[in-house]
């Protein structure tokens, strides 16, 4: 009975130290939850010098829905922009707590912004940095911005509540475009260190608001319209861990095309001799293969791209409902691919030696033997090398309408 | 004899011996093979590892077939006279290291991963009073633990490789042996080594309720832990890619990957329900089998005195091995499994070659 008592006893005295909850708790009133990071490279008295912004949550204000109309003074802004600069990014990053008065807390975002000088200098520091810490998720989405990161932090967000959401949105909805390309940093870094493959990122820049942007309703509201608003498009083309350039929208739905991840888009084309661009292609699926190809002049790709769709638009009142005519649009359109990819191609090849379409890659899990030999020099050899692009279209329906209806 | 209880082989022998192997080398052994075998690391877990599993569950089989009530302390004395006792106290310090090893792997996970500022002793007091209270109660309830245990464990393993489906791309596994057989041979130390921890069995066999399906049993589970573990490591490649040799804990961060529709995702929950389950049970049979050893190898009526001796040694034991994680993955890496192999296949081949020649033992029955 006594042994009994004595250990219930400490059985309790042990549930005193385990209910009071976690060791190492961190209660959410006492975190300041990051959503968007920004890394920039400064200087700051002829020293280069990181600069690590972040926009955190205010919780309160996320709370209390509804419109977020005022006075404009920022004061009610759901988020604030903090930043700290520090000779290592980690160190940027704790002085972010001279600014907070609460725990800065990572684990949360989602999206990594890279400025464009940082980018330009070269992402080589920045794999460590992504990679060691346990808060920072390898789904996280890396975008470059065209200049600072910073800047793109200060934009007030449009349709959603907080930035975060707006570019996670806004990467997200690419696919309906095939404009933009998205990565994170699983991809992103590991493209970086496979051999025969440069990386991309998803490029993000500032552009001005007309003034017929302004939303219709508001009128003389004392609410500052931000003038400034923020578009994912285009491709961050890196070469070995630096940025050399920018692949616009149509140059990255070639891109997109060649590595099998164009998804959905319009393609516009003029099928008739009159007419500017009168028949829209809507794509619903694509893929493509890169094979790679060696004979005795050497190695060559042949890139394979089938897209398939539906036809979404007819600006003519020719009939197009007849095998025929669906054949010379599926061929317009092959060819309209074709164009795009070959853009691309010399883009990527010529102007930024870049291999982002893995065309090394390819060869390697192919022909490793081959590989070895080209391994070194492939820098030197890619830039020259032969693309032959072979696209094919097939529309498979016509929407709700055969043939556009005359006007007579 | 020391343990009254009986367990049935399927309990005892397939799925205890698949959780000692798969528990901690499902989130080590990607990591470690990549370091050495780069996207090869499948085959070296796959080849030679299973090829070294059942070579050595073999060579226990027969010994065991000589001395079917005895276990590897008891008959290394019956085979090898006085010197057995000495094989028998290196067995059982054997245990005791390399359960210390996987007491602090334990820790250093969950401190890496999930709480980087609580100390690594509370961990390891946790598990080890855990442990030792397992011990305590016995084999049949440890046997029972796992039984539950065991559909948690495979379910979460299971359910990160369906879930992780969408993220492989399966051609980062391509070139396949593009450097050779070298790379491969070097990666295969380790799961070699894991694969031999099975070896564990040899102190369980006599406590089989139904000895005619053990053998069949114990190479069933050799097979499935060779699955799993391949299948881990090629997810692991095919969805972290030319990371895996990089990371820390590829397995794990193949769980932080998975995300289905925005909607299953973070789903890293499940590993360390499988490692905290899974050790759990590893900690425990590998305490147990000291504990129960040294009650054999001292001729003691009751092997329960000497559990919190054994518990206390391996906390120490287990805070002062490594001084910081590199240490511990270089020596898992590379000292652990030749230090191994002695006690996984060396000893048990000797003995058998000696009980053979000096013909000790029962006769082996045939089948």
């Amino acid at each position: 009975m006594g042994r009994r008592l004595i250990g219930i006893l400490i059985i309790l005295l042990f549930l005193l130290f385990a209910l009071s909850g976690c060791w190492s708790r961190s209660e959410i009133e006492r975190l300041a939850m990051t959503t968007v990071l920004g890394h920039d490279k400064v200087t700051i008295d002829g020293q280069k010098k990181w600069l690590v912004s972040a926009t955190v949550i205010k919780p309160r204000d996320l709370a209390s829905q509804g419109p977020l109309g005022g006075n404009g003074s920022g004061g009610d802004k759901p988020t604030m922009l903090v930043s700290g600069i520090g000779a290592t990014v980690w160190e940027a990053g704790r002085n972010l707590a001279t600014r907070l008065p609460r725990r800065e807390y990572i684990a949360h975002s989602n999206i990594v912004i890279i400025g464009e000088d940082l980018a330009r200098e070269g992402v080589d520091q920045l794999i460590d940095v992504l990679l060691r810490s346990k808060d920072i998720r390898l789904n996280t989405w890396v975008l470059v911005s065209k200049g600072p990161a910073l800047d793109v932090l200060k934009i007030e967000p449009e349709l959603e509540e907080l930035l975060s959401q707006e570019i996670i949105g806004l990467v997200q909805n690419q696919h309906g475009s095939s404009k933009a390309f998205t990565i994170d940093i699983k991809r992103f870094i590991n493209q970086l260190i496979t051999p025969g493959q440069d990386t991309a990122a998803s490029c993000i820049e500032i552009f001005e608001r007309k003034e017929g942007d302004r939303g219709q309703g508001e009128g003389g509201s004392s609410k500052e319209n931000p003038q400034k608003a923020v578009r994912v498009v285009g491709t961050a083309v890196f070469r070995k861990d630096k940025l050399v350039g920018f692949l616009d929208d149509s140059e990255t739905k070639g891109f997109l095309y060649v590595t099998g991840r164009a998804k959905q888009g319009i393609i516009s084309l003029s099928l008739h001799e009159h007419a500017k661009k009168d028949v829209a292609f809507a794509m619903t699926r694509t893929s493509s293969r890169i094979i790679p190809k060696i004979d005795d002049d050497g190695v060559s790709f042949i890139v394979d791209i089938h897209a398939e769709g539906d036809l979404q638009q007819h600006e003519d009142t020719e009939p197009v409902a007849s095998p025929e005519i669906i054949k010379a649009i599926e061929e317009k359109a092959a060819q309209e691919i074709k164009a795009l990819v070959e853009k691309a191609l010399n883009k990527a090849k010529k102007d930024f030696g870049a291999d982002i379409f893995g065309f090394g890659r390819t060869l390697h899990k192919r022909y490793p033997q081959i590989w070895k030999g080209l391994e070194d020099d492939w820098r030197e050899i890619y830039p020259d090398i032969e693309v032959t692009v072979k696209a094919e279209a097939k529309i498979r329906r016509t929407g709700m309408l055969t043939d556009t209806p005359k006007i007579h | 004899m020391l343990e009254k209880g009986k367990v049935s082989s399927r309990q005892g022998i397939l799925l205890l011996s698949f959780t000692v192997v798969v528990s901690t080398a499902v989130l080590i052994a990607p990591a470690i093979t990549a370091k050495a075998a780069g996207r090869d690391g499948w085959i070296c877990i796959l080849v030679l590892g299973t090829a070294y599993g059942l070579l050595t569950s073999l060579v226990i089989m027969k010994l065991w077939q000589r001395f079917p009530d005895k276990t590897i302390i008891e008959y290394s004395q019956t085979i090898a006279g006085p010197f057995g006792k000495l094989i028998g106290a290196a067995y059982i310090l054997w245990f005791i290291h390399v359960n210390s090893v996987v007491v602090r792997e334990f820790g250093d996970f969950i401190v890496a991963s999930f709480m980087p500022e609580t100390p690594l002793i509370a961990f390891i007091v946790i598990l080890l009073l855990l442990g030792s209270w397992a011990t305590k109660c016995g084999l049949e309830v440890i046997c029972r633990a796992n039984e539950f245990i065991f559909p948690l464990f495979a379910l979460s393993v299971a359910g990160v490789f369906v879930l992780a489906l969408q993220e492989s791309d399966f051609s980062n596994i391509l070139p396949i042996m593009e450097d050779g057989i070298k790379p491969i041979l070097r990666g295969s130390w380790a799961p070699m080594a894991w694969r031999g921890e099975i070896i564990v069995v040899s102190m369980l066999l006599p406590y089989v309720e139904n000895p005619d399906k053990a053998s069949r049993d114990l190479a069933y589970s050799v097979i499935l832990i060779g699955i799993i573990l391949t299948l881990a490591t090629m997810f692991t490649t095919a969805v972290i890619g030319e990371l895996t040799e990089y990371l820390t804990f590829p397995f794990f961060e193949l769980a932080r990957c998975i995300n289905i529709g925005r909607f299953i995702e973070r789903v890293e929950a499940l590993i360390l329900v499988m490692w905290v389950a899974g050790v759990t049970i590893k900690v425990a049979v590998f305490f147990y089998i000291a504990s129960l050893g040294m009650g054999q190898l001292f001729g003691l009526s009751d092997y329960r005195p000497v559990v919190l001796p054994i518990g206390l040694m391996l906390g120490v034991w287990s805070l002062e091995l490594f001084e910081n994680s590199v240490i511990s993955i270089q020596w898992l890496a590379e000292v652990f499994p030749f230090y191994s192999f002695i006690f996984e296949l060396g000893i048990p081949l000797v003995l058998l070659i000696m009980a053979v020649s000096g013909r000790k033992g029962g006769r082996p029955r045939s089948g």
